[in-house]
């Protein structure tokens, strides 16, 4: 009885305290050695792209996490390296992993007429020289 | 139809002892059921709460886990299968109040037994009487109904929903004595209780013999073996499912093993007169007009209304409520007190008007129950391969467990749908026209009586059953 | 004792559930609405002038005093093949002398590109006018849905009708001549082969994505020069219209176009371009109301 009773404990943490541990180590393992930033996709007279400014250092890698938190589809596009997504349905989230191989000032923009103001639904990725490549080049 | 069969076609009193398995019997007998299964559910609804604390209030619904499975598979299931076949099987695995049972019994799966009784930790009172039956569940229910245009879109509104019903549910269990949260608060445990009595399922003693004889009565006080019903009720004596929640503690408590879990006829429940009431009316009448509000707001075809649930403006959603609450408490229980003023009337027969009106209440039961059904079909069709999506990427962060994250909407047998619907509506109105000739009969004991006072309900029923099929194929 | 415990536990839950509830739903940012993104407007203003088609042309002194706007160029990220971010601005001015309108289309381009071949490809600019006057915001590239006339500058068409001015080399025109190249894309379609080319501003009429077709009747003119690094493009049409198909040109009111820039040496071609949004174009009547002026 007693160790039954030890074990129903055990489940019990198991299924609370080990789900949520378990679910936050496994998204913190995922993104491992790289920056993460989350994205999210909104319409202009909503807000527009948050951030609108990302800053990337050159050679890091980075993760951008872009989520579509309206009841509109959204696109992502990131022409300078070559990066799109069609559509980001309303909820989904999409996952882009690259690396900045230069610096400067990169446009992103929507790839869905999500809205009349859908032209203005644009942000800017700025690579810079990362600070350390920048200290040991002097 | 033949008095005591089902349809004419099974005996009422049919029953079949799935208990007479030996593993069935042991199965329930143990300690581990139902806590394995809540401990399972446990662990789905950390999920589903995690995934609404996450969730916010700005994502939409489809791509959460939270919403997605309460609100399409749980809602869904339980109205579909759960409820018409089981009982109040859910509510043997409800992980809701599994925090308050072990703060009450400090056990999770030991029961404390001491000097003939069980111990329990808490103030152990006893509800109000006057709050003893269906009411505040109708109340809370209908309260809870008036938000459901944020809980299916918004994350954070159904953490909120879950989270106060389980701290709802530690503070009763903690002031009050056993499942009285269940029993007489949790907002979905009263039509599941109404709803139960249409159900295929039951636990039954199997011979009154045997308990009749019998005086310690393990299955009400408890013993080293289990506890006491924690539902409040007398397993020996009890003839309706409306308040078992099948829990199976007596099934353990039972020194002569004389409890069974039995199949029957559907329906049976709702021709035994016990304990019937204007509460149990309203519920039956209040689950019959939110089908309807849901499927006008949420499925059909006018804009403005789910605009005004949804909360677009303010006027708007005061709009909602206020016609929502008054159609489910005035407008749709006037309607039937006219049928049921004439049913008296054809009748001719000298019975209260309010006992003509809470016993014909029963016979709508299935017809809401086929209607509630009909509206789950709706869900599930057209949403259900966005459980797909969620179950890969349960928090939205990008995961892709099951490689499913990115399964397309995919709707099914949308295109015989509303076909589906309305043979649903059809098997709920013959089974609402049976129970009705049969409470008809109940409630005017001259024969010729009931049949002239069935036909006004017969015409309820009718017009009920085309009004819904408008709504769902019009 | 063990009332206190209880209490003590009910305050514990309570409060968890409040702060939980807090969090779930006010941990998100709000997001305060984006100013109304303003409308760019384009004044052409009445000069009694002609510029020609020419250096001379493209430097006349009424540039200086008609108003022009620069507007910001986006790839085009809508119809797949999306566009690269090639071109960030174009510089626009425009006239009208009650007979024709004059455009004059400037941008930053370090090369020039005024032929076609394989993996090489010119650089070019379009003026895009809906039939509608007022169309909706969002058809730009949704499929001009109510039809649009669109004036396509081409460099290498340039180089064929005014290259024969200079005419050192053999006519150009007597080459095999092209403007559709591999790699052919699903959704790219291009005006295919003309015999001969009159004109370096190709006039086309498309309701909806891939249905440009060249018009029967070529009116608009125009020329390109290369200096330091700078396109300029002069486009000339009649304001009169004759067919349904030519966009009108209405004094006195207001219209929308918008503008497109393909950067040849970056890949652009087709689809693959960067564009405006729509763009008032107000032409105003040689005698300016009283009051209007200053808005």
């Amino acid at each position: 009885m007693r160790r039954q009773e030890l074990l129903a404990v055990f489940l019990t943490l198991l299924a609370t305290v080990g789900t949520i541990g378990g679910a936050l180590w496994y998204e913190r393992s995922r993104d491992a050695g790289r920056e993460v930033i989350e994205l999210l996709a909104i319409q202009p007279k909503n807000g527009n792209w948050q951030p609108s400014e990302i800053r990337l250092e050159r050679g890091r890698p980075v993760r951008l996490k872009i989520r579509n938190i309206e009841t509109v589809s959204h696109g992502f596009a990131l022409p300078d390296f070559g990066i799109g997504i069609a559509e980001i349905k309303p909820g989904e989230v999409h996952v882009v992993d690259f690396t900045p191989d230069r610096t400067g000032i990169f446009p992103f923009y929507c790839t869905v007429w999500c809205s009349n103001e859908h032209m203005a639904m644009a942000g800017r990725v700025i690579v810079t020289e990362s600070v350390a490549r920048a200290s040991s080049d002097r | 139809m033949r008095e005591g069969y089902v349809l004419g076609l099974i005996p009422e009193t049919w029953r079949f002892e799935l208990t007479q398995f030996p593993w069935v019997r042991r199965l329930l007998k143990s300690r581990w059921i139902p806590l394995a299964l809540i401990l399972f559910n446990v662990f789905l609804f950390t999920v589903i709460l995690m995934a609404g604390f996450f969730g916010g209030l700005t994502s939409p619904g489809n791509y959460n886990f939270g919403i997605m499975i309460v609100w399409i598979l749980w809602w869904v299931l339980l109205m579909m299968v759960l409820v018409p076949v089981l009982s109040r099987f859910w509510c043997t695995m409800c992980p809701l109040p599994f925090l308050g049972e072990w703060l009450q019994r400090l056990r999770l799966f030991g029961v404390r037994y001491v000097k003939g009784r069980n111990l329990y930790f808490g103030l152990n009172k006893r509800w109000p009487k006057s709050l003893s039956n269906m009411w505040l569940m109708n109340v809370l229910f209908l309260a809870t109904t008036f938000a459901s245009g944020f809980f299916t879109v918004r994350p954070a509104a159904t953490f909120v929903l879950l989270a106060a019903i389980i701290a709802l549910s530690v503070v009763l269990s903690l002031i009050y004595r056993a499942r009285t949260f269940c029993l007489y608060v949790c907002p979905v445990s009263g039509f599941q209780g109404l709803y139960s009595n249409f159900a295929l399922t039951e636990v039954r003693v199997k011979d009154p013999e045997i308990c009749a004889k019998h005086k310690t009565k393990g299955c009400v006080v408890g013993n080293e073996r289990g506890y006491g019903c924690p539902w409040l009720l007398l397993p020996y004596a009890f003839r309706r499912n409306t308040y078992c929640g099948m829990c199976f503690e007596c099934l353990k408590t039972c020194e002569y093993d004389n409890m069974a879990v039995n199949l029957r006829p559907p329906g049976v429940d709702l021709l035994v007169d016990e304990k019937r009431g204007l509460d149990e009316a309203y519920k039956a009448l209040i689950m019959l007009g939110i089908a309807v509000v849901f499927f006008v707001t949420f499925q059909g075809p006018w804009g403005t209304l789910k605009d005004w649930a949804n909360a677009a403006t303010l006027s708007g959603y005061l709009t909602f409520i206020g016609l929502h609450a008054s159609w489910n408490l005035i407008v749709l229980p006037a309607i039937f007190l006219l049928f049921v003023w004439l049913a008296r009337r054809a009748a001719r027969q000298a019975v209260p008007l309010k006992k003509v009106y809470v016993n014909f209440s029963y016979a709508t039961v299935p017809l809401g129950l086929a209607a509630w059904i009909a509206f789950s079909l709706g869900i599930i069709l057209p949403n259900g391969s966005y459980l797909l999506h969620v179950l890969s990427d349960p928090f939205a962060w990008g995961w892709d467990l099951f490689g499913t994250a990115h399964f397309p909407w995919t709707p099914v047998l949308t295109g015989i749908m509303p076909y589906l619907m309305i043979l649903t509506l059809l098997v709920g109105l013959l089974f609402s026209i049976d129970i009705a000739l049969k409470i008809a009969r109940q409630t005017f004991t001259e024969p010729e009586a009931a049949g002239r006072g069935a036909f006004p309900i017969l015409g309820f029923l009718g017009a009920t059953t085309l009004s819904l099929m408008w709504l769902f194929v019009g | 004792m063990k009332k206190i415990v209880i209490l003590g536990l009910i305050g514990l839950v309570v409060s968890l559930f409040v702060v939980g509830s807090y969090y779930a739903l006010f941990r998100y940012r709000t997001f305060p609405p984006a100013a109304d993104q303003p409308v760019e407007t384009l004044d052409v203003l009445y000069v009694a002038r002609d510029v020609e088609l020419s250096e001379r042309g493209a430097e006349d002194p009424v540039w200086r005093h008609v108003p022009s706007k620069t507007l910001a160029l986006a790839p085009q990220v809508t119809a797949i093949p999306w566009g690269k971010a090639s071109v960030p601005e174009v510089t626009v001015a425009a006239f009208h002398n009650g007979e024709r309108i004059f455009f004059r289309l400037q941008w930053r381009d370090a090369t020039e590109n005024r032929a076609v071949g394989r993996d090489t490809f010119t650089d070019a600019c379009a003026v895009m006018l809906p039939l509608v006057e007022e169309p909706q915001p969002n058809t730009i590239m949704m499929g001009f849905l109510e039809g649009a006339n669109i004036w396509t500058w081409k460099a290498v068409r340039d180089a064929q009708v005014w290259g024969r001015e200079r005419a050192a080399s053999p006519a150009p025109a007597e080459r095999p001549y092209t403007d559709y190249y591999y790699p052919l894309e699903e959704r790219e379609v291009f005006p295919i082969v003309r015999e001969s080319v009159a004109s370096a501003v190709e006039d086309l009429i498309a309701r909806g994505v891939g249905t440009l077709t060249p018009r029967a009747h070529q009116r608009v003119q125009g020329r390109g020069l290369w200096r330091n690094g700078t396109w300029t493009v002069l486009l000339t049409r009649a304001l009169a219209t004759h067919e349904a198909e030519e966009a009108t040109l209405p004094v006195g009111k207001a219209r929308a176009v918008a503008f497109a820039v393909w950067d040849g040496a970056k890949g652009d071609r087709g689809a693959r371009k960067s564009i405006t949004g729509w763009v008032r174009l107000r032409l105003w009547p040689a005698e300016v109301p009283a009051g209007a002026a200053g808005r």
